[in-house]
């Protein structure tokens, strides 16, 4: 029988020069122990299953059973039993050492290596104060990270595997009685339906539980902060980590997650607020800045006084393009700059900065192709649109801020009006996971606005939305006097 | 899937439509902020001036030695041809949007301020915010041609100057297109206008020489406010005329008060004035009340001003000043013009509907050299300055 089992694995993995076979007799019996070199840490091995196996030679009285005095006495903690050839497969590709003992009778003891790095700064979500701690690509360190955080039972979790050749494991993190498990179910229900070769990253997994054609802005948040997750499952949201990928998602997501940014717990509620304002600010400016200048230069100069139109002009009459043209150009060697910026080793990236800058700077002037003002209305624009550290919100602005051009750039100021129009309805007709995008503006969130562009003080923020959870109370608790 | 390939369709179209709806870049625009008509009774033509902005960087003004703005002359039968065959010497068309100040000359101000009004108000394009003013000499009328030192731009200059002084001296009033169209339509108002002229050598003030001199060889000002009767300009009045006049329509706010006295002078400074008007329309009579503050700017004098009486005697004495400066004004120009550029027919409408429509059949021969307006100034000296009485006093004390 084990023989026979041995026989299929080995025709099924082409003969793998990474899997070992060994026997050892322990009193004349046989036992056939398999490994995955790449996967097991042999110092464990030797360590906890070689000299068990000698001990147990020693102790092993025949009258019993072998497989029972292995499973009795083995020094490791995590013992599969194990029964048919699907299991033993499983377990060699998860770095189980496997142990064929008689037929049928076959354990899984773990020596697994430890691959993954060790705990690190967040990269891309830093932050001035709070935690420094962020995911990596272990995803029983990352629970554990949550788990650190939330020490309660309430913190439960629904594991799946995904990837007919992957396999990968994800755990679908929930509070009880603080999530709405309507999510949850909704999540597996659409996983359920999937079949799918790999799942690498948690990207991937955005878009296989949400309609990636539905919208273009971001309904699922990805982080690599264990306390941003945290905070998101104390809130009544989803979180779901995936293995091998340190960034877990969050969701249902709102438009002033956004805005909002981990140092903010760090800030006085009356300074956050003018923060929070400014970031609002910016979103708009980053948005429709580049629109309004084409509209108003092009079409509605009225609408300027006429000291800014008098420097306009002269800053505009050795520009040989049409405006439209003008900040498409500007917008498109920016856009390719940050894209190059992000992809070259980062021994090169001042040597980018300087050619940048003398592209879009100086020389471009100089040479009459753009004219002053658009540098700096492109500038302000790039500069705001750096505010947010989410980037497919920022891939999302960019359609919008491409549509507010060509509506200025087809009737003026009447364009920016429809695009503005057409922004605001798609913006309050999405959702993200059935609810709505523009909480806590539309539909009014009393308890979200306080957390808005206006930050209240942490004592005064004692309910959790409603649209979130049933169990709004007390997210905050303090004595009244 | 289907909704996107739209959308995307769709705004690649539109950028096919740009230039279709009313695009123009600011290089093909010439700014036009000032213009000037004139109307030739011989040849019937209207002749105007218009100054266009020549776009090159304020900085360059200097080095370049280009002028900072250029005039436009053209002459037709209509106001439209003269101003559309300005192309034919202009590379660009002109743009009227930006329009600060328009002045009209006597002749046009006569007989074809009707043509004017409806050439203004009739483009879309047009703003209604620029001020008219009547060019006191034909000379004037080239006053907008005149190089300026502290603004480049003299119609900015010009506007500026009239917007100035009618918040800090109110010697002139200060209307817009709305306002001009407003007095033309309403048969209960009459046109009260300012005016400029031109003090010194125009030819000189054209050169480039004017703004390099510390003085200037010419300059364009802000003259008195002029009177119509009948859509006909009569004249122009007195500074103190002009000034009650203002006060009277409720449009004078601040503006400085000389009280002689005894020894010398004291000048006051009344503020945040307004003026309540009570139309009486049985006994034929206006009732102004004028509130406000005032503080004292001046003093050459031997009063004391530490003292509380001796304040509620200048008080008393500035409101006196105050009420018979507006009286003397009225009667000037009751009697001399007969015009009711007080807006008193309009009041006396909005007051007794009925009762005026009885009267006013023969408003100028009867009711309005009748009138009478009981002036009462409720002005308080709330400041005078410094701690000390005049400098003279405290020296004799």
């Amino acid at each position: 029988m084990n023989d026979k089992i041995i026989a299929k694995l080995k025709k099924d993995n082409n003969n793998s020069s990474y899997v070992i076979y060994r026997e050892k007799y322990i009193k004349g019996i046989k036992i056939n122990i398999i490994y995955n070199e790449t996967l097991t840490d042999s110092d464990k091995l030797s360590d906890f299953i070689f000299r068990s196996l000698d001990h147990i030679e020693k102790i092993y009285d025949e009258n019993e059973f072998l497989y029972d005095t292995i499973k009795n006495n083995i020094s490791n903690i995590k013992i599969k039993e194990i029964k048919g050839y699907d299991d033993v497969c499983k377990y060699l590709n998860n770095g189980f050492v496997i142990l064929l003992i008689e037929d049928d009778y076959s354990l899984a003891l773990e020596v697994r290596k430890n691959l993954s790095r060790s705990i690190d700064k967040p990269m891309s979500e830093t932050t001035l104060r709070g935690p420094l701690d962020a995911f990596n690509e272990n995803i029983e360190t990352n629970i554990g990270l949550i788990k650190r955080r939330i020490k309660s039972n309430k913190l439960w979790n629904t594991d799946m595997e995904i990837g007919r050749y992957t396999k990968t494991k994800i755990s679908i993190l929930t509070i009880d009685g603080i999530t709405d498990t309507n999510i949850r179910d909704k999540i597996i229900a659409s996983l359920n339906k999937i079949e799918i070769d790999k799942l690498t990253d948690s990207s991937t997994l955005k878009y296989l539980i949400a309609d990636e054609m539905k919208t273009i802005f971001p309904t699922i948040i990805t982080t690599e902060r264990p306390d941003k997750v945290c905070d998101s499952l104390l809130n009544g949201r989803t979180a779901i980590v995936v293995d091998n990928c340190p960034f877990a998602l969050i969701m249902p997501v709102f438009i002033n997650d956004f805005f909002v940014s981990e140092d903010d717990k760090d800030s006085r509620s009356i300074n956050n607020s003018l923060t929070r304002f400014l970031r609002y600010i910016a979103f708009f400016i980053t948005v429709m800045t580049p629109g309004i200048y084409i509209a108003i230069t092009t079409f509605n100069q009225e609408m300027l006084p006429l000291e800014f139109l008098t420097s306009f002009a002269s800053q505009r009459a050795s520009v040989p393009f049409p405006a439209f043209f003008e900040a498409l150009l500007m917008l498109l060697s920016f856009e390719i700059l940050r894209e190059s910026d992000l992809r070259i080793p980062n021994v090169s990236n001042s040597a980018l900065s300087i050619v940048g800058a003398l592209i879009l700077g100086e020389a471009a002037v100089n040479a009459g192709i753009v004219s002053p003002i658009m540098i700096i209305v492109e500038a302000v624009t790039a500069i705001s649109a750096l505010i947010f550290i989410d980037t497919e919100f920022i891939n999302a602005i960019k359609w919008y801020r491409l549509f507010f051009m060509i509506g200025a750039t087809t009737i003026g100021m009447f364009g920016i009006f429809i695009v503005f129009i057409f922004f605001v309805i798609n913006l309050c007709s999405l959702n993200s996971f059935g609810t709505p995008y523009m909480i806590p503006y539309t539909p009014i969130s009393l308890a979200g606005l306080k957390n808005s562009v206006i930050k209240f003080p942490v004592k005064k923020r004692t309910k959790r939305i409603k649209y979130l959870t049933d169990n709004i109370t007390r997210e905050v608790f303090h004595d009244k006097d | 899937m289907t909704k996107i390939k739209i959308l995307l369709v769709l705004s690649l179209t539109t950028l096919l439509l740009s230039g279709c709806y009313n695009y123009r870049e600011l290089s093909d625009l010439a700014i036009t902020t000032a213009i000037s008509i004139d109307y030739n009774e011989e040849n019937k033509n209207f002749e105007v001036i218009a100054q266009v902005i020549n776009p090159i960087k304020q900085q360059d003004v200097s080095s370049s030695g280009e002028p900072t703005f250029i005039n436009f002359t053209s002459s037709a039968l209509s106001l439209q041809e003269a101003f559309r065959t300005i192309i034919l010497d202009s590379p660009k068309q002109l743009y009227g949007s930006q329009l600060q100040i328009l002045i009209l000359s006597k002749s046009v101000l006569e007989n074809h301020l009707a043509d004017v009004i409806d050439f203004f108000s009739r483009d879309p394009e047009m703003r209604s915010e620029f001020r008219i003013a009547i060019a006191k000499t034909d000379e004037s009328l080239e006053g907008i041609s005149l190089q300026t030192v502290l603004d480049n731009l003299s119609s900015s200059n010009i506007l500026d100057s009239l917007d100035k002084q009618s918040e800090i001296l109110g010697l002139s009033v200060n209307l817009t297109l709305n306002d001009l169209t407003n007095m033309y339509l309403n048969p209960y108002l009459e046109i009260v206008l300012p005016s400029v002229f031109v003090e010194g050598n125009i030819n000189e003030g054209e050169e480039r020489e004017n703004v390099t001199n510390t003085t200037q060889k010419a300059k364009i000002k802000i003259g008195t406010t002029g009177i119509f009767k009948d859509n006909k300009l009569l004249g122009f009045l007195s500074f103190d005329e002009s000034r009650a006049l203002n006060l009277i329509r409720g449009d004078l706010e601040d503006t400085i008060v000389r009280l002689d006295t005894e020894n010398g002078y004291i000048v006051f400074e009344p503020n945040r004035i307004k003026t309540k008007k009570e139309s009486d329309v049985k006994n034929n009579k206006v009732k102004i009340t004028i509130d406000g503050f005032a503080r004292i700017k001046e003093v050459s004098d031997l009063t004391d001003l530490t003292s509380v009486k001796e304040i509620d005697n200048l008080e008393k004495k500035l409101n006196k000043k105050i009420e018979e400066m507006v009286q003397d004004a009225f009667i000037n120009i009751r009697d001399n013009y007969n015009t009711d550029v007080f807006g008193f027919r309009d009041s006396y409408y909005k007051t007794d509907y009925k009762l005026f429509k009885e009267i006013d059949k023969n408003w100028y021969d009867d009711i309005f050299p009748q009138l009478e307006i009981e002036v009462t100034s409720k002005i308080k000296l709330y400041e005078k300055g410094n701690t000390l009485g005049g400098i003279e006093y405290e020296r004799e004390n």
